[in-house]
């Protein structure tokens, strides 16, 4: 059971890495916007069943003399034995001139 | 036709049926730690490996997009660092291991970026915007 939880919260991390690239890279364009990078976070989470959605969060952050987009994804295993697992990964996009 | 099964048959003998608990053999020890601990260990072991291999393909996906689009723009190296920097803390990657390199296809037209995570590398082109 621990070693299903832990595997599958492996894989939810893979998962939340790549809703988080993706919706920073969508909101990093010269025309994305916050709700564009939510949206395309769900397209990617869509394909999970069973898992709670923690929370979809972006911010712009100044990285070297630019500024960028962080996406933050926070997903919650499905409750096993032991409780949910919560995973969050961010990822952060250069932003396109505006 | 013999109709005597095979438990009554050891037990004429005298030897105990196959069935009883005295012919077991085995230690209990030993297969607690081959099934109970070993197996899910090696399991979750192989599982993380595949995970952490296919975060840095999707890593090195996501940055090569990202580079060949400021490289298309026109950025400066400063960028260059801070993505590599960004995506080897995302990861928890050494600096070394994220590496960028770009050059340029079809007289100057089309820039092409490599990027490496780890064992991952991915490419990209996108043409050069005026």
């Amino acid at each position: 059971m621990v070693a299903a939880q832990i595997s599958y919260a492996a894989y939810l991390n893979t998962v939340a890495y790549d809703a988080a690239a993706e919706a920073a890279s969508v909101a990093s364009t010269a025309n994305g916007t916050p709700a564009l990078a939510r949206l395309r976070a769900e397209q990617v989470l869509a394909s999970l069943s069973g898992v709670r959605l923690g929370g979809i969060e972006t911010n712009e952050v100044v990285l070297a003399d630019g500024t960028a987009t962080s996406v933050s994804v926070c997903l919650v295993s499905p409750l096993l034995m032991f409780g949910g697992v919560t995973v969050e990964q961010t990822a952060e996009s250069f932003n396109e001139p505006r | 036709m013999n109709l005597v099964s095979s438990n009554e048959r050891t037990s004429k003998r005298g030897t105990a049926p196959a069935t009883s608990p005295v012919t077991d053999y085995g230690s209990v020890a030993l297969e607690f730690l081959i099934c109970g601990l070993l197996a899910p260990t090696l399991v979750v072991g192989g599982f993380l490996t595949l995970a952490s291999a296919q975060r840095s393909q999707i890593a090195a996906q996501q940055l090569a997009r990202e580079y060949v689009r400021s490289q298309a723009l026109g950025l400066g190296s400063q960028e260059e660092q801070a993505m590599r920097e960004s995506v080897a803390d995302g990861l928890r990657l050494d600096l070394d291991s994220v590496e960028l390199s770009s050059r340029l296809l079809e007289q100057g037209s089309v820039v092409e970026a490599t990027a490496r995570v780890g064992a991952a590398v991915e490419t990209a082109r996108m043409r050069v915007q005026k």
